[in-house]
């Protein structure tokens, strides 16, 4: 009996650790280039974890030596679909030595985290060689876009109070402006339309003339996200060179 | 000249009035009912034989109504009562027997209208009208329904102008067509610019102005249109039991009002004609109006006095098409509650329409 209760209790724990997510023991931040220092790298693991674990996505950031032989996109979309990450989440590349910076985005964050604003949060920062910065500043715009996506996704009270002003101008537009109307049925006849001769409209010149046209354009608004493409994995992924 | 007429019975004497449901002069004494074809000819008997009655003119001596006051008094040829009457009184009754009188010297000569539409419907009608007219209204005080006081319904041939004319437009418009198309890059859009040329003819046939400077315009235009193809010649028989007033606002004084309405209604016409652009507007509009001999009418109105809370309410139905209008008191309470309701339905409508854009991800 003893032995038994022994064999289901591995099972459960066997069971439990397979059912939690397995990213809770992956690498967050991978520098193989050494640009942080132990500290720099120790601060910029604990904000991606935290982030990840509180918005149940992964994200990450890889520095590595080179991309041996890969072009950015393979080699950010793979690093993300099999180093056991989570489906959902986003990836910065930065290799300063084969010029290589770019975000890859999969699962929900495709919709979530835009090029622009990773562009905005890490490029100052990357150019000028401050890599702590650029990571940091990765971590803090994914949390504020990850924030920002959360309070416009749902019910609101702002959004109640928008909704209710819009219904206080349309109930004067349209229903008491009818109920109002009810009340006032004198009113001057603009025009004798009651009194037209049927068949008398006589139409001698009926002409449409010609004179010009002008044609304009307007730029079509240049798209924030990256669009999207299949990684090697057959996942779909967003994102694009910074 | 004036002269009286009092329609008589000439079976038992009683007095006849004009009855809108037979379209008949009727006694109700004796039931004794008279076709309408008949009544020109009985126009003209009594006409003849009023004519050797006594006139009676404005008693100067009376005292009671000054000549700067414009009061006419007649005596009743039935009781020999005073009937006071204002100069424009072409047809009422006499306030002490209830003998209808019409006054023939209003309606002879240039006073003589050329159509009369007879009325249609009668007093009864009228009220029913105004229950109905008070009915379904969320906004009306709902005292109001219950207190105001009907303190007069009369039934009144409104004297009025039919005007008709012929217009002839000459008008241009300049008008655009846009079309839109784009590539992977730039949305283009072309705007096209036409002159419209339009040039013709309409034709209106009596449009109608009222020549009774006693009636609010406004509220004989609200009862409009009357259907003048059932009009038919003038007879005073048509009048009996009825009031009625003589015109006071000349033909002339009342054309402007008919060619404003006959050069808009003239402008709309043209504008229809200028379909499939994105714009058109007018650059010049030339219309020029051939007006033909005015007619005078006397139209069948239903006019109906109210109050409430200090305040008179007048009401008018046209007493041909029975179409009844009024304006009504508002009840200003009932207008913010309603108000406030509709914002809550409107608000959680719109709400709702704001969130299915988000979570589209549209907005």
């Amino acid at each position: 009996m003893k032995r038994i209760l022994i064999c289901l209790s591995l099972c459960l724990l066997l069971s439990l650790s397979l059912a939690l997510p397995g990213s809770a023991s992956v690498d967050r931040l991978v520098d193989e280039s050494d640009l942080l220092t132990d500290s720099e790298e120790l601060a910029v693991e604990a904000e991606l974890d935290r982030i990840s674990e509180e918005w149940d996505m992964d994200f990450v950031i890889v520095l590595p030596e080179t991309l041996g032989g890969k072009d950015e996109q393979a080699y950010a979309d793979d690093y993300f679909d099999y180093n056991g990450y989570r489906y959902d989440g986003a990836l910065l590349l930065l290799c300063p030595r084969e010029n290589a910076r770019y975000l890859s985005t999969c699962g929900e964050a495709m919709d979530i985290i835009g090029l622009d604003a990773i562009r905005e949060g890490v490029l100052g920062h990357y150019e000028e060689g401050d890599y702590y910065a650029a990571c940091m500043g990765y971590a803090q715009t994914c949390e504020s876009l990850l924030q920002e996506h959360a309070d416009s996704g749902g019910f609101s009270v702002g959004l109640l109070i928008i909704g209710l002003i819009i219904g206080a101008v349309l109930s004067f537009l349209i229903p008491m402006s009818i109920l109002k109307g009810q009340l006032k049925t004198v009113a001057p006849k603009a025009a004798a339309a009651d009194y037209v001769r049927q068949g008398s409209m006589n139409l001698r010149v009926e002409r449409d003339i010609f004179l010009f046209r002008n044609v304009s354009r307007t730029a079509k608004p240049k798209n924030n996200s990256s669009g999207t493409h299949t990684s090697s994995s057959g996942r779909s992924h967003g994102g694009g060179r910074l | 000249m004036s002269t009286m007429l009092q329609y008589k019975c000439p079976c038992c004497g009683g007095k006849i009035e004009f009855d809108s449901s037979l379209q008949q002069l009727k006694c109700p004494y004796c039931d004794t009912a008279f076709d309408a074809k008949d009544l020109k000819d009985y126009d003209e008997v009594l006409s003849n034989e009023e004519i050797q009655e006594e006139l009676h003119w404005d008693d100067p001596d009376s005292g009671q109504w000054e000549a700067g006051e414009g009061m006419n008094v007649f005596v009743c040829n039935s009781c020999g009562g005073e009937i006071i009457t204002e100069p424009t009184t072409a047809a009422t009754h006499c306030p002490y027997c209830g003998n209808p009188v019409v006054l023939m010297g209003r309606l002879a000569g240039d006073l003589k209208p050329d159509l009369v539409i007879p009325f249609q419907l009668d007093k009864e009608a009228a009220k029913e009208a105004l229950q109905k007219h008070l009915t379904g209204k969320k906004l009306l005080p709902k005292l109001f329904k219950d207190e105001n006081h009907l303190d007069e319904i009369k039934g009144v041939y409104v004297p009025f102008w039919l005007f008709d004319a012929e217009a002839d437009a000459n008008i241009r418009y300049r008008a655009t067509r846009v079309r839109t198309w784009s590539d992977s890059s730039y949305i283009y859009t072309e705007t096209s610019h036409f002159a419209l040329l339009r040039q013709g003819g309409l034709a209106f046939d009596n449009v109608p102005v009222d020549g009774s400077s006693k009636m609010a315009d406004e509220l004989m235009e609200s009862i409009e249109p009357f259907d003048l193809g059932k009009a038919v010649d003038f007879q005073t028989a048509y009048l009996s039991g009825y009031l009625a007033d003589r015109y006071d606002v000349a033909w002339d004084q009342s054309i402007g009002r008919a060619n404003e309405r006959v050069q808009k209604s003239t402008q709309e016409a043209f504008a229809r004609t200028t379909v499939g652009y994105t714009s058109v507007l007018p650059e010049s509009t030339s219309i020029k109006l051939a007006s033909g001999k005015a007619k005078y009418a006397l139209l069948p109105v239903w006019i109906l006095n109210t109050s409430w809370n200090g305040q008179k309410y007048t009401f008018a139905m046209n007493g041909q098409t029975g179409k009844f209008v009024g304006n009504l008191p508002m009840d200003k309470g009932a207008y913010w509650r309603w108000w406030a309701i509709w914002t809550v339905i409107l608000g959680a409508g719109a709400s709702l329409v704001l969130l299915l854009l988000r979570l589209m991800g549209i907005i």
